[in-house]
């Protein structure tokens, strides 16, 4: 099968666009970890966030034909992705959180080599990630696209279809919220 | 300079401040003990959310999504160098061949060969056929003058 690592996005979107499956796959697998981390954290739920990532690759393929490479084809996605989540959520499809170090321990590095160092670590990680699932649905999604997907104030404003301004005050208030929300 | 809100101070923090707003809050930050803690609580959690592990699906979605993918019409690549004039070209040469052809058969009807074969012997093709023969005037069907 022909390999398109090579390409970069735009022109795997081109292939995919005329019909090549095997260039699609190779977008699905560059971004699907990046989709569903984000999904992950904001539905906080991990089954579902399994299963709105394959409804967001789904629909951008269905939808490849109106991208255009104006467009940014990681904001783009993620402006899926999150409307995907937006939708389910609005439907009441919500579960409990589960936290991650349960499920999850085969895929969590382990940064720290002591024991105690890495209990204290995991500890830090595992009051962080619930503080985030605490924060208001929109404070939360703003903080993953900043801090953990490195969004631009721009890409993020194009995901969230809101201004420059918004995006400035929703990013601080959202700081603040889960400062609050952390144990001193 | 009064202290800064949490909105200039995070905008501060991402570097989206005018370049003499920046300017004026970094000034204020070197005499201001109180906003310099601040600036170092979302320093601080800004580090802590990015160094968070990452959640992996941990197997190949893709082949998973296979069976889910309506096949899309194969367009093939724009030929931009022919221009809206690529398909023209082999129904162009075919037509070319026919023509030259015809023109070519007409012109054996005609006498073009080089044979001199008066119009109204070549009638004598259409004669009874001797038995075990194949043409009643074999020796008009063997012209070579003339063809391609």
């Amino acid at each position: 099968m022909r390999s398109f690592r090579h390409l970069d996005d735009d022109d795997c979107i081109a292939h995919a666009q005329r019909g090549d499956r095997a260039a699609f796959s190779e977008l699905v697998g560059r971004y699907q970890d990046r989709i569903y981390r984000f999904l992950v954290r904001l539905t906080r739920s991990q089954d579902d966030a399994l299963e709105l990532t394959q409804e967001t690759f789904l629909h951008a393929y269905e939808a490849l034909e109106r991208w255009r490479p104006e467009a940014r084809f990681t904001t783009w996605l993620f402006h899926i992705a999150r409307n995907q989540a937006f939708d389910w959520l609005r439907r009441g499809k919500r579960v409990e959180f589960v936290a991650l170090e349960e499920d999850d321990e085969a895929t969590l590095p382990d940064p720290a080599p002591a024991p105690d160092a890495a209990l204290e670590t995991r500890q830090r990680f595992h009051c962080l990630e619930r503080a985030l699932a605490r924060l208001p649905t929109e404070h939360r999604e703003i903080l993953l696209l900043r801090e953990i997907e490195e969004m631009s104030y721009e890409d993020i404003a194009a995901v969230l279809e809101i201004s420059l301004g918004t995006v400035k005050s929703r990013i601080a208030r959202a700081r603040t919220g889960l400062l609050e929300k952390m144990p001193r | 300079m009064t202290c800064p809100g949490t909105e200039e101070l995070s905008a501060y923090a991402d570097h989206m401040l005018t370049p003499r707003d920046h300017a004026r809050l970094q000034q204020h930050l070197q005499g201001c003990p109180a906003c310099q803690h601040r600036l170092g609580e979302l320093a601080s959690l800004q580090h802590a959310l990015r160094a968070l592990p990452s959640p992996t699906l941990g197997f190949d979605l893709a082949s998973r999504l296979e069976g889910r993918l309506r096949p899309r019409p194969q367009r093939p690549p724009t030929r931009r160098w022919l221009g809206d004039w690529s398909g023209w070209v082999p129904a162009g040469l075919a037509a070319s061949m026919a023509l030259a052809s015809g023109v070519w058969l007409g012109g054996l009807l005609l006498g073009g060969a080089g044979a001199a074969t008066q119009p109204a012997a070549m009638v004598r093709v259409f004669d009874p056929v001797p038995p075990g023969g194949l043409c009643a005037a074999a020796e008009l069907c063997r012209l070579t003058k003339g063809m391609p």
